[in-house]
């Protein structure tokens, strides 16, 4: 009997201790995504940029290779532009200090071409020219992010 | 020979249904990040899920108690509600992280609406479930998941270097910045949880039970965990070569099922591509079914209502009426526009948060002579054991605030 409400008790505590866990992760996660853009997040952001341009160019060389059907190509762009405008809305709404703030507008800027060069590829199958646009997207996000942030 | 068949499908089943889509991303992100650093996890972690898969097999098999119902005998009411809460949570997100899968990958086959394919996902499993045996769920989406083996194939096609693969059995920390090894932890501690994830030992446990296993099955409880957990583990390995020969050089974080199947039309063609498809939608709905089920069996086995495939839908109506709405659940979540492969990179280190919860009352039973008699755990089981137990305990501790620190796995 005493050992059974010694569990019980210890399991009140856990419960408020796991409670407790989740409030504050959940204010912490909520408040690192809230505030305004460091060299951190904003690299995060760009590093985002720069893969989904690789993949653009991993995209147009399977389909110049004649790897993937067209129904493939249009259907993974448009899940790779959901994820795209999750970062350009991120680029948008979130403040970034002085610093930062031309980074931030170029990291826009970049965002906006990748996006039009998905769109392009979306609706035009085998085009080489494609590669090499999404090589240059993802080259210029990646010197980017190392200025942002050189770690 | 019908003995030597049943080991042979349990085995390739374990296999099959070894990897789901939180799995296939952190392994593809782990090898892109880190080359063959993290290796070591997954052979500690296989090893992990191994000892476990083998003390609730063997709990099930001589004492007939599910995980759930152990829970609660050991850890009693309230802490054992505590568990249960928290262990149905991680087995709701990870199954609508499986059905949002599913419904990116038939997106890619045809170009559908996102949404009207997880109400598709919806129906079809519940059709399944409703109208197959236990037995066929287990063997048809356990045997069709091995289709994934094209990533095994693409993966030995990419040439790995196998002197750097046995460095990478070595944990070493990279080097680099303090942030890039705090993001090396919280991939460890990821990696480690997905795994070891907890709803493979509350599905093996249940499933052994509705196979009517008893302590006779013992061997087989021992040869399909080892061999196929092992092989299974091959299969995470080859995705670990492939984040670090295919994605790496290139900067592609993986963050879709599409990029997986890429990879395997890069070395295979188109053939590749489709079995990629193919292999990941039989191993992600596999893993829906399993953590679908589990939230019924653990919730039925808590409160001692009767469960199981094996009893008619009206006999076990509650248990029945928890696995639909675990399914509906499930896919609400996923309706809601979030994004599924980051929900489940979430649910895994919530996962091992879970798992001493889980694993403890497991040890207590598993080692008690009186109840498990000559089946109870020799020292090779206890010492296991007990390691992983420390182990998974530091990873739960340290698994929050590395999310957090790397602002979500992020960098």
């Amino acid at each position: 009997m005493t050992v059974a409400r010694s569990r019980d008790g210890n399991a009140w505590w856990q419960g408020i201790a796991l409670g407790v866990a989740a409030l504050a992760l959940g204010v912490a996660l909520w408040h690192a995504h809230e505030r305004p853009f460091d060299r951190d997040t904003l690299g995060i952001a760009i590093s985002t940029l720069q893969s989904q341009a690789a993949e653009g160019e991993v995209l147009a060389t399977q389909d110049s290779a004649h790897n993937v059907p067209a129904a493939f190509r249009m259907a993974h762009i448009r899940q790779m532009r959901r994820q795209l405008q999750r970062t350009r809305d991120e680029l948008r709404d979130r403040d970034a200090p002085p610093a930062l703030a031309n980074a931030r507008d170029d990291a826009r800027r970049l965002g906006d071409a990748l996006d039009g060069a998905l769109v392009h590829t979306a609706r035009t199958a085998f085009d080489p020219a494609a590669i090499g646009a999404f090589h240059t997207l993802a080259e210029q996000s990646g010197a980017l992010r190392d200025a942002v942030d050189p770690e | 020979m019908s003995k030597v068949l049943e080991i042979f499908l349990g085995i390739l089943t374990a296999m099959g249904g070894f990897v789901e889509v939180g799995e296939l991303t952190f392994m593809l992100n782990a090898g892109s990040q880190f080359d063959y650093r993290l290796l070591w996890v997954v052979v500690l972690g296989t090893i992990g899920i191994i000892t476990y898969g083998e003390i609730s097999g063997r709990i099930a098999a001589v004492h007939g108690q599910p995980v759930f119902n152990v829970v609660r005998e050991r850890a009693g009411l309230r802490l054992g509600m505590l568990t249960l809460v928290a262990a149905t949570l991680v087995c709701l997100l990870t199954c609508a992280a499986e059905i949002g899968a599913i419904a990116l990958l038939w997106q890619l086959m045809g170009g559908w609406p996102y949404r009207a394919l997880l109400v598709l996902a919806l129906a079809f499993f519940l059709v399944v479930v409703w109208a197959l045996s236990f037995k066929a769920i287990e063997r048809v989406f356990g045997l069709l998941g091995l289709l994934m083996v094209v990533f095994v194939v693409a993966a030995w096609q990419m040439s790995p270097d196998a002197a750097e693969m046995a460095r990478g059995l070595v944990p070493t920390l990279p080097a680099g910045s303090r942030d890039h090894q705090m993001l090396y932890g919280y991939y460890a501690v990821s990696l480690l949880s997905s795994v070891m994830l907890p709803y493979e030992t509350y599905f093996y446990a249940s499933g052994a039970i509705e196979d009517k296993w008893t302590s006779r099955d013992i061997p087989l409880n021992r040869v399909i965990v080892i061999v196929g957990f092992s092989l299974g583990a091959l299969l995470a390995i080859a995705l670990v070569v492939i984040g670090k020969e295919f994605l790496g050089p290139r900067e592609i974080e993986a963050a879709l099922p599409g990029t997986a199947a890429l990879s395997a039309s890069s070395e295979i063609g188109m053939a590749g591509l489709w079995l990629a498809i193919a292999g990941m939608f039989f191993a992600f709905a596999g893993a829906a079914i399993e953590t679908a089920l589990s939230s019924a069996y653990n919730i039925a086995q808590f409160f001692g209502w009767p469960w199981g495939k094996h009893r008619k839908p009206r006999d076990a109506s509650r248990w029945t009426l928890c696995w639909m709405l675990a399914f509906v659940l499930a896919t609400l979540v996923v309706m809601t526009g979030v994004d599924p492969i980051r929900m489940v990179e979430y649910s895994i280190v919530f996962s091992v948060v879970v798992l001493p919860l889980t694993y403890f009352p497991l040890m207590a039973l598993s080692r008690d002579r009186e109840v498990m008699g000559a089946y109870a755990n020799g020292p090779i089981a206890n010492a296991f054991g007990w390691f992983f137990f420390v182990l998974i305990s530091i990873a739960a501790v340290a698994a929050i605030p590395l999310l957090v620190l790397t602002h979500g796995g992020q960098g």
